[in-house]
């Protein structure tokens, strides 16, 4: 590999960039899928392939191919340039990097059990088990669950002397349960929804996750929502799980601090950011207890690995430092144009993408208020919401709106009745400042998101969060009826 | 650019894997071409990428056990092994009772014509070329553009051992700007099997036009409002509406708000399927090569259909397979893909005439299902929200959110107009023809500060 890699930045050389970079790129997976009793999918994917990035006359070009020969990487990388040079054309300023790095190093993901070494016979037995224990409960029309393992290999060269390997292991795994009556639908699932439960690391996750375990509780709660009155509309305390509240952090912090969006980069697709350069430093984000990080060295996270995808060392960087926003997520030509070197969030989804400002780990700290049970002891009046079941947010990520599965009613720090179609709504920066309580350390988990997409062509990302629980006071809820 | 690999190549290497198989039944499936796509952004090409790839899919069956895999390396040796992966996963399957056999042949030859070959290998510096009009007339009136130019092509093939044999290759191509202001914005998009009838020109002169009209817009009180909603806004709305309800197994699942036989939406509103109009984007057969038949879906407002694919057609008694395989069974099921809504006999500005009080909506932004089984969506507006009054547009507002039920708005509708405009879907390669329309009631239940 290391002779095609020089070979293409030779000839970026050659052809007049001023800096280019291959990646080459093997994704393997497997996944499995059962639904009401039988196995749905049975699959097995692997893409490869390789991109090579160029700067010609301070402009951008990429392309990109499948086809991994001596000839193709000339192919590619005179392409490349062909398409700088035409980015060219319609030029702002030249493209700044930074400081130069030049890192030869090797990165592998740590796990306990190879990803690929489970046979698939055992991941289909504990899926038609768990899927057995759902349909178990009288009301479920369909039950399903999977299993999903990844195995990434890269290889980043760049002419600036970069030589680096990695290999990154990841496993997701997941079940879900639909209650169907006369005009109502209700679906829980377990550990989260929209894609499972996913990080890096082995297949160690999915013992641990004791989906059969867990299988009878979330189909008895979805046939209990099917004749659950609707949630109320009033302003109260909200308290969140840990996995909703990260996807709150998702899509009200880890989005609006990506550089890329502050500067427009994205504004026809995903949109920009309310989080415009002079508020660093400076602004009031959320209350004094709330702390966010990026992280791409927390343990298991599923936004953690060796390197980005500009050859950056993972690290961890401040966000919210008691409630105050003091960073911006980087990559190396937007933290130059910010007077900054990267904090190393470049990533492309696959060999045939460009990398782009992706979210790492986007953690918020642990509290000092205790586990779930805690938080709710300690709220008089509000409402407990568990799990995400709709989200969306205005393009500058300030208003946003999101449902959830189940909710319950908490009076005098007790749990109450469960509420249906729950869902609450806020703007970002006052929402983070009615958080009040944060759980600790030990309802703390690193949540992960396997389809954050962005970017065109899209590219979908694995990032990840973590979370403990959280409370929230003053905030719009509502029952959201067809 | 890549070689076009070409017809006889694919089915050739298509049936030379299948000999390859053991299986009771096999599929063979190519999907290869290429994308390049110029992307700008504060009035400058800021990305700018093109990649080509090839994928071949192989689904292989013993009895009723049915394993996949897939891989993008063409090399002989790993063809076979290819072949011999899927064939390992049948055999670790349990039976599917509910699976009975893969499509048979199509009732004749599939033919298409050819792309145009001008979208389909268009150069970078073509792509700059309009990219550049825009920017240009962006900057002359002080705003900044950004956006996407998007060409290429697409080979797909697909045979089976029971003689099923289908190729297609296609073009298209999309320019997508928005345009910022101080305080607002403005959007335009077109969409076409033909780069040369991409207009930079008109687009960047409607989002520059809309731009200007959506500085300093005024808060104003969420609630229920008439809306015309633009072509942009109900594109992304029918998107929704119909991968929520209109494939059967959704409706086989009690997760569709499909009623067959039952009004459910004004009986202005028509909306089939039909993946050889040419009006639209032609995608003749789908993953499973089974040709795409024209579907019915709403006809004046009642439910008269839902598409199917092999295994959703076999699971009901008297259904036939509608050529709507996405080529995964999973949540989604069959899904139709090339939607086109009749068009109604008024205009935009009659539309603007017609309203007392109401909102013009250019387009929305992050659109989620909230309730998926009565299609109730949720979604922020974008790019040009203006209030009407007396008949008249007097002025831009702050963006809403929404949350209202897609069903229930299309049940509302009171006028579409007479031209239609074909509108992405999915990310590209597929579209929608449909009009604009205005709806009596549209439910927006908060606001944001822009």
């Amino acid at each position: 590999m290391r002779d095609l890699a020089n070979l293409a930045l030779d000839t970026a050389r050659q052809r007049g960039a001023n800096y280019a970079d291959i990646r080459f790129v093997t994704d393997r997976g497997q996944h499995v899928a059962v639904k009401n009793g039988k196995v749905e999918a049975l699959s097995s994917n692997e893409s490869q392939g390789f991109g090579v990035r160029v700067i010609y006359n301070g402009a951008w070009g990429f392309s990109s191919s499948s086809v991994v020969s001596r000839a193709e990487v000339e192919r590619v990388t005179a392409e490349a340039v062909a398409i700088a040079r035409s980015s060219a054309t319609v030029k702002r300023r030249p493209v700044e990097l930074g400081t130069p790095l030049s890192i030869q190093d090797k990165y592998v993901t740590s796990v306990k059990t190879d990803v690929f070494s489970v046979p698939l016979e055992e991941q289909i037995a504990l899926l038609l088990q768990a899927n057995e224990e759902m349909r178990r409960i009288e009301g479920i029309k369909l039950a399903a669950g999977f299993i999903s393992t990844l195995k990434i290999n890269k290889v980043f060269a760049s002419t600036e002397g970069s030589y680096i390997e990695q290999e990154l292991s990841e496993c997701g795994a997941g079940i879900d349960a639909y209650a169907v009556s006369e005009g109502g639908f209700q679906r829980r699932s377990y550990p989260n929804s929209v894609g499972g439960f996913w990080e890096t690391g082995g297949y160690e996750l999915v013992p641990r996750l004791d989906l059969v375990g867990n299988a009878g509780r979330i189909a008895e709660q979805a046939v209990q929502l099917l004749s659950a009155p609707l949630c109320p509309t009033r302003k109260t305390n909200l308290i969140l799980d840990s996995s909703q509240v990260a996807l709150q952090v998702h899509e009200s912090c880890g989005h609006p601090v990506e550089l890329d969006r502050v500067y427009g980069m994205e504004a026809s697709f995903a949109g920009t950011s309310f989080l415009t350069t002079e508020k660093l430093g400076n602004f009031r984000y959320g209350s004094e207890i709330v702390n966010i990080n990026a992280d791409a060295t927390s343990p298991r996270g599923l936004g953690t690995f060796g390197y980005d995808d500009e050859g950056v060392p993972a690290n961890r960087t401040p966000i919210i430092q008691e409630g105050r926003f003091v960073n911006y997520i980087t990559d190396r030509e937007t933290a130059a144009t910010l007077g900054q070197e990267s904090n190393g969030t470049a990533r492309a989804d696959g060999w045939n993408r460009i990398p782009l400002i992706r979210m790492t780990n986007i953690n918020l700290e642990p509290g000092k208020s205790g586990s779930l049970e805690d938080l709710i002891a300690a709220t008089e009046d509000g409402i407990y919401m568990e799990t995400n079941k709709s989200w969306s947010i205005d393009d500058k990520r300030l208003n946003f709106q999101f449902g959830v599965e189940i909710a319950w009613e908490i009076k005098d720090g007790k749990r109450g009745q469960i509420y249906r179609n729950a869902a609450y709504s806020g703007m970002t920066p006052q929402f983070w400042g009615n958080c009040d309580l944060i759980g600790g350390r030990e309802g703390w988990v690193i949540w992960g998101v396997p389809n954050c997409g962005k970017g065109e062509p899209m590219q979908s990302m694995h990032v990840g969060h973590g979370a403990s629980p959280a409370r929230f006071h003053n905030i719009n809820i509502f029952g959201a009826e067809g | 650019m890549s070689e076009i690999v070409g017809k006889e190549k694919v089915l050739k290497l298509l049936q030379n894997m299948l000999s390859y198989s053991s299986a009771d039944q096999t599929e063979i499936s190519f999907m290869g071409g290429n994308t390049s796509l110029t992307r700008f952004a504060n009035n400058y090409i800021h990305q700018n990428v093109t990649e080509n790839n090839t994928t071949v899919k192989v689904r292989s069956i013993f009895g009723q056990k049915i394993g996949t895999a897939s891989s993008n390396n063409l090399a002989p040796e790993a063809l076979k092994e290819l072949v011999a992966r899927a064939e390992e996963l049948a055999h670790l399957q349990v039976d599917d009772p509910e699976f009975k056999s893969l499509p048979g042949p199509n009732p004749s030859e599939i033919t298409t014509p050819e792309p145009d070959e001008t979208t389909y290998s268009a150069s970078a510096e073509l792509r700059a070329n309009g990219v550049a009009v825009i920017c240009r007339k962006s900057a002359e009136k002080g705003l900044t553009a950004s956006g996407a130019f998007r060409t290429g092509g697409s080979e797909i093939g697909v045979v089976n051992s029971l003689g099923l044999t289908a190729y297609h290759r296609g073009a298209n191509s999309d320019l997508i700007t928005v345009i910022m202001g101080e305080s607002g914005s403005g959007y335009a998009d077109r969409l076409s099997p033909t780069i040369a009838a991409i207009n930079a020109e008109e687009i960047a002169d409607e989002a520059i036009g809309k731009a200007l009209r959506s500085q300093n817009p005024r808060a104003l009180e969420p609630g229920e409002y008439e809306v015309i909603l633009e072509e942009y806004a109900v594109g992304e709305m029918l998107q929704y509406i119909s991968y929520l309800g209109m494939g059967a197994l959704a409706l086989q699942e009690g997760r569709s708000f499909m009623q067959l036989d039952r009004l459910l939406m004004s009986p202005l509103i028509t909306i089939y399927d039909d993946g050889s109009d040419p009006q639209g984007l032609v995608n003749p057969f789908d993953a499973e090569g089974v040709a795409r038949q024209r579907v019915n879906l709403i006809e004046q407002g009642i439910c008269k259909a839902v598409v199917y694919d092999s295994y959703t057609a076999n699971r009901e008694a008297g259904k036939q397979n509608t050529g709507h395989s996405i080529g995964v069974q999973g949540d989604m099921g069959p899904i139709p893909l090339n939607l086109f809504m009749e068009p109604g006999d008024s205009s935009k500005e009659e539309m603007v005439k017609q309203t007392k009080r109401g909102l013009w909506v250019t387009r929305f932004h992050y659109v989620n299902p909230l309730i998926p089984n009565k299609a109730v969506l949720t979604g922020m507006t974008r790019d040009g929200t203006f209030l009407i009054e007396d008949g008249e547009i007097v002025g831009p507002v702050k963006n809403f959110r929404f949350t209202q039920s897609g069903v229930e708005a299309l049940n509302a509708v009171q006028s579409l107009t007479q031209t239609r405009r074909l509108q992405g879907a999915w990310g590209g390669g597929v579209g929608y023809l449909v009009p604009a329309l205005k709806i009596a009631r549209f439910n927006f239940n908060s606001a944001t500060e822009f």
